[in-house]
């Protein structure tokens, strides 16, 4: 019957017919069982979908249909499996479809954004199956917000001067490593910004700024260059000489690099042009503009500049890899990153920049010599002593923890003395991290299982003291006498007392269960809390605010999150019938609430996320150690102020199944159980590497990459969980170095 | 992609459309153009829902209206089984219409559609205006296909064909300053639409050809000088490394074209944007919300009027936005969660709130009725659609998606639509609202985004008969 309508549905029945009959038979013999009239599972009819490639409806569904069979997603493992070849001719029979009635299919779309990284199968990535040769697409890759901002510092005084907006905005989103190549175009809103600083830095450059400061007056802010003076303040018209002084002066500012001839002949011609238009002053401003707006001060090009190889790929040359190493690691252009005393730029210019050792070797000073030990308080996060914000910014990226903040709590469960910080706490996780990282022993495993914590650390001890004693001598805080009891009688007590102004600014370290009045600060950070209550940044309460709902924990999002994290897994996007909302019924346990996600239907997805993450309910939503769960209404983040709430033990237990890691499968009594299993695991240090890769590389690792990828992970174990020598691995490896148009 | 009503009727006499059609092309066919079709649009979306009792005209509270769910919590309306076709003529409007009493004739108030296909929750993201599922909590997900503000502007080319205005970013963000992108509005797939959060920025980019001072003309010549070097230095550039990630070069190049084009145009233009360019005042410079956004209005009004743009998207508010201008401390999402503040309800802060909303929206069909255009006014051919992100709750359930319509549909106007409710028979999609504004801009398709599974394909497809005439 099948057929006879899907023949009906053919808009040109001569072309393809034989064909077309292979992909009815396919889909009735693998598809229909759940997807045809009366078995429409994930709300999806496949029986009478119609061969129509003009229809928004059927090319929907062909879309889908293309999705599941190239990512292997469908027909489900449990059902008999298609001939490979059987499969393959149907994907192909769709896509020459597609390309007929000129639809993009969506999947090409997916497989480039970061979301769907993990589509790949990850045993035949780690097998040595694959044998590369690796390479990265020749590419634009726009300028980050970070890269922009350093940008702006290097302009002493800009800031202050102007109101300079960020042009090149990336759409985080929590737990996805968002800074990939593919992804960021400068759009017409991008150029619309970048004209509009432009502009504030080429009046900042020439004829100053006026700006009407705190003190009711007007000042002039100006930082003019030499070359840029003598033009402007000599009377007669500038001479070519000193025209194209000026043009090189900008090219280095902004760009590290001289014009070429042909260049500083358009920049000359169109910089008299302009001051003839609009006076010398003005004239300038615009070549200025010109300079700044030029294609390679928006984007990085790595297009492969180097030498052919016999595989064709070419190798990025030296200038392109001293900017990409730079902006790799640094933020910044590759005359201002030093190792030693050199700059990377020439470094590269005196070809100490070639061999993979010699690549290796500047990669690993660059890191160690920007640790959290050397840095100085004027950085970013400067209280904490962090400088390698490229680093900080993987591990906020891949861990999602920076988002605690964004969780909104209802109001009425933290009455205004609560210290509802999430800053601070986002500010320990940092720590937490970059001295790990710093340390460059095991630091995955430690990660995962460390229950030596930062909290409330200023950095150092010097810190501390003055931290300390600005709060005895701050008269002005409304709190001051507070503060001054406070310390006094922490100290009379023999006790260390927090150097934070304000009890209710100090209450924050409640969410590490510890009494502010009562704790004796430990002044020398990390400390152990004790390890029967935290173990890693699972258990850190940034991540778990970060991944927990408005009034609940989120054990869905967190068993997602580790899947997709650290078991290089997928959990399928959510059915569009489905209605995602946990009842509200409260005085049931979450874990109860949540027995509606093990009905069948919902079991298949539910069951790769569940397990993994009921084992951290013995923490509350706000990240704090519990034995108990409250029922009833949540009003109050104390549980003393819940009259009427009754508590019952929780349930910790969990389970790891489906990893394909025989290994680490099966039950979990509880989080650390579970914590300690996944730092023992080859397949999580492996999904870490993985997306390690995705953040240095800026895109989705592919089957080429395999190699790239298992000396990366060798690196790693070799060097005894040395992430720095994995970093390293990476920037050196192929995938890094070379370029290679996809077929 | 999507067949236009000529390319339908073209292919059903070569026989080649698929059966599937063949029921909305009947009906297209019997259907015709609507007379009079609004030539540009102005969307309202605000966060944190559009209450559906709180529309509903005084006289019928009543009976149409129930006690929420908890005390404190928003009322809410009760279902239909049947169509509910009421003049408002006979009926008093409720208090935060209060604005848009003299337009009572142009108003619709549009109730009982859903929008299953959608994500609910803090926001539908896309799917608000695009009808498909997309996102999650914090992160907008894909466009997966165009939506509706994003169509228009295709259909309604202009200078600036989408103009976006709004205080924030995306749903669980505070007041920006900058170029956002949402996730509400997009051109077509992988196209979000950004929108400007800061007034004078806007106004600078939008009416900034009419504010130049003496210096004007040398001014505008280097400008397009700059734009004429730009424009050769990056084909120079894409020269040289070929065909090598193109894209992107494509999109920096068209970037300055664009402006290039733009500036031109804008030039022609220069003495009609003078005209109805929004008075500056301190309101655009102001970090005071209800100040923003009155610039905003004020500048949406402006864009309309002077036909530098058919379409516009006013992003009315975020979930961390705070309107302290309207003496309510706490942000919109608290308020979402009941929160009282400042002596109020959280109904009554939330009612403030709307009302303030359909001032601003009352402003501006006061100063489009006020120019005259063809047989009518500019109002006659503009329509204002007023509508939230996360549907008729704080966490949205898309199963009731309210609408304020005001302008011109045409069709039958001034009334209290309200459909039955889901899966009720006779019961519709905001798809269908949808299918009707382009049919309306006589670009009709069959089907708007995705389907909802659960509901007949046949009652999700074509335009809402009733809105037409």
């Amino acid at each position: 019957m099948f057929k006879a309508l899907w023949l009906l549905a053919l808009p040109l029945p001569v072309v393809h017919a034989a064909l077309d009959e292979q992909v009815g038979d396919f889909l009735e013999q693998h598809c229909y069982d759940c997807h045809e009239d009366g078995a429409t599972k994930g709300g999806l009819r496949l029986d009478n979908l119609a061969a129509d490639f003009t229809e928004v409806g059927s090319i929907d569904i062909w879309q889908e249909v293309l999705e599941k069979l190239e990512t292997e997603e469908m027909p489900p493992k449990k059902k008999e499996k298609p001939a490979t070849k059987d499969r393959k001719q149907l994907m192909e029979w769709i896509r020459a479809r597609f390309v007929e009635h000129d639809i993009d299919p969506v999947i090409d779309h997916k497989r480039r954004s970061p979301e769907f990284g993990n589509h790949l199968d990850h045993k035949a990535l780690f097998d040595g199956s694959h044998l590369g040769p690796a390479y990265s697409p020749p590419r634009l890759w726009r300028f980050g917000p970070h890269a922009y901002d350093r940008f702006v510092e290097d302009v002493k005084g800009l800031r202050r001067a102007a109101t300079i907006h960020q042009p090149f905005t990336i759409d985080e989103s929590k737990g996805v490593i968002a800074d990939y190549a593919a992804k960021h175009f400068a759009d017409s809103a991008t150029l619309q910004l970048l004209m509009m600083n432009c502009q504030s830095i080429a009046e900042y450059q020439t004829t100053g700024i006026l700006k009407r400061e705190h003190d009711g007056k007007i000042h002039r802010h100006q930082n003019t260059p030499d070359p840029f003076r003598v033009i402007l303040e000599n009377d007669e018209s500038p001479d070519q000489e000193q025209l194209e002084a000026a043009i090189a002066w900008e090219y280095q500012l902004v760009l590290e690099r001289e014009p070429s001839e042909a260049e500083m002949i358009s920049s000359l011609a169109f910089c008299k042009n302009a001051m003839r238009t609009a006076g010398k002053k003005r004239g300038l401003q615009a070549t200025l503009v010109s300079i700044m707006l030029k294609p390679d001060a928006v984007y990085r090009m790595e297009i492969g500049l180097g030498e052919t190889d016999v595989h064709g790929r070419r190798r990025l040359s030296a200038i392109e890899l001293a900017f990409a190493l730079s902006f790799a690691l640094m933020d910044r252009g590759p005359s201002k990153v030093l190792v030693g005393g050199e700059s990377l730029l020439d470094l590269a210019r005196d070809g100490k920049l070639e061999s993979p050792e010699q690549i290796r070797s500047v990669v690993k000073r660059i890191l160690d010599e920007n640790d959290m030990s050397t840095a100085d308080f004027t950085m970013f996060a400067q209280d904490h002593k962090i400088r390698n914000t490229r680093v900080l910014r993987f591990f906020r990226d891949f861990f999602g923890y920076h988002h605690a903040p964004r969780v909104f709590k209802d109001e009425n469960r933290i009455s205004i003395d609560s210290g509802f910080d999430t800053r601070k706490i986002v500010d320990d996780c940092d720590q937490f991290v970059m001295n790990i990282f710093d340390q460059d022993k095991d630091v995955l495993r430690r990660l995962l299982t460390s229950n030596e914590y930062f909290v409330a650390y200023p950095g150092s001890f010097e810190k501390f003291e003055k931290d300390l004693g600005y709060i005895r001598n701050n008269k002005d805080d409304q709190n001051f006498k507070v503060n001054k009891r406070y310390i006094e009688r922490t100290e009379a007590a023999g006790r260390t007392p927090i150097p934070i102004e304000g009890p209710s600014s100090r209450s924050y370290v409640g969410f590490y269960n510890i009494d502010h009045e009562a704790w004796d600060f430990p002044t020398e950070q990390p400390f152990p809390l004790p390890k029967e209550e935290r173990a890693g940044i699972l258990m850190h309460p940034a991540w778990l605010i970060a991944w927990s709902g408005n009034f609940d924990t989120d054990p869905i999002r967190r068993g997602k999150w580790i899947r997709e994290h650290l078991l290089a897994g997928t959990v399928p996007e959510i059915p569009i019938t489905v209605d995602a909302v946990i009842p509200e019924d409260r005085h049931q346990t979450l874990r109860e609430r949540l027995t509606a996600t093990t009905a069948r239907s919902c079991w298949n997805c539910h069951e790769k996320m569940n397990p993994l993450g009921l084992p951290f309910e013995n923490f509350d939503d706000f990240g704090r150690f519990r034995k108990r769960e409250m029922l009833g209404e949540v009003l109050s983040i104390f549980p003393d102020r819940h009259r009427e709430a009754t508590s019952v033990p929780v349930d910790t237990s969990g389970a790891i199944t489906g990893s394909g890691e025989r290994a680490i499968e099966g039950k979990v009594t509880n989080a650390f159980e579970l914590v300690h299993k996944l730092a023992d695991s080859d397949l999580v240090r492996q999904s870490f590497v993985r997306h390690t890769f995705r953040y240095w590389l800026g895109r989705n690792e592919t089957f080429h990459d395999s190699p790239t990828l298992i000396a990366a992970d060798r690196a790693y174990t070799e060097n005894s969980g040395s992430m720095k020598t994995l970093i390293a691995s990476l920037l050196a490896s192929d995938s890094f170095l070379y370029r290679k148009s996809q077929p | 992609m999507n067949p236009t009503r000529r390319h339908l009727l073209k292919g059903l006499s070569l026989g080649a459309v698929s059966p599937l059609l063949m029921p909305f092309v009947s009906r297209l066919r019997a259907e015709g153009t609507a007379a009079g079709a609004p030539k540009r649009f102005l969307f309202v979306v605000k966060s944190s829902g559009l209450t559906p009792a709180e529309l509903v005209p005084t006289k019928l509270i009543s009976t149409m209206v129930r006690p929420g769910e908890k005390e404190g919590w928003p009322m809410e309306l009760e279902r239909t089984d049947k169509l509910l076709d009421l003049p408002l003529a006979d009926y008093e409007l409720p208090g935060s219409l209060g604005a848009l009493k003299p337009f009572k004739d142009q108003l619709t108030i549009l109730q009982g559609l859903s929008g299953k296909m959608c994500r609910g929750g803090h926001s539908a993201w896309y799917g608000a205006l695009g009808c498909y599922h997309t996102g999650d909590e914090g992160n907008p997900g894909r466009p997966v296909s165009a939506t509706i503000d994003g169509l228009l502007a295709r259909a309604l080319p202009a200078i600036f064909p989408h103009i976006g205005l709004t205080l924030g970013g995306k749903v669980l963000s505070g007041v920006k300053d900058s170029v956002v992108y949402p996730g509400i509005s997009a051109l077509d797939i992988d196209r979000p639409l950004p929108y400007q959060a800061n007034p004078a920025i806007a106004f600078q980019s939008l009416f900034g050809v009419a504010a130049t001072g003496k210096d004007a003309a040398a001014e505008q010549e280097v400008q397009a000088m700059l734009l004429d070097h730009m424009v050769g230095d990056i084909k120079r550039v894409q020269g040289a490394i070929g065909n090598e990630d193109r894209e992107k070069l494509d999109h920096y190049l068209g970037a300055f074209e664009g402006l290039q084009d733009r500036n031109r145009r804008l030039k022609g233009m220069e003495a009609r944007i003078r005209k109805h360019t929004p008075e500056v005042s301190d309101k655009y410079t102001s970090e005071v919300e209800t100040d923003r956004l009155e610039a905003h209005f004020d500048m949406a009004g402006a864009a309309l009027i002077s036909g530098i743009s058919n379409v516009v998207t006013v992003r009315a508010d975020t979930l961390d936005v705070t309107y302290r201008g309207l003496g309510i401390s706490k942000h919109v999402h608290g308020l979402g969660h009941a929160e009282s503040v400042n002596g109020m309800t959280s109904v009554e802060a939330r009612r403030r709130i709307r009302t303030f909303h359909l001032d601003q929206i009352g402003r501006v069909a006061a100063k489009l009725k006020a120019v005259p255009e063809g047989d009518g006014t500019m109002l006659d051919n503009t329509l204002i659609v007023y509508l939230s992100d996360a549907a008729e709750k704080h966490h949205g359930s898309c199963l009731e998606w309210p609408f304020i319509l005001l302008g011109g549909l045409a069709g039958r106007r001034g009334r209290y639509l309200q459909y039955p409710g889901y899966g009720a028979e006779g019961h519709r999609t905001i798809a269908n609202l949808y299918n009707t504004l382009m049919h309306a801009v006589g670009k009709p398709q069959d089907q708007f985004g995705r389907l909802d599974v659960n509901l007949a394909k046949s009652l999700q497809q074509g335009p809402l008969p009733e809105l037409m005439t």
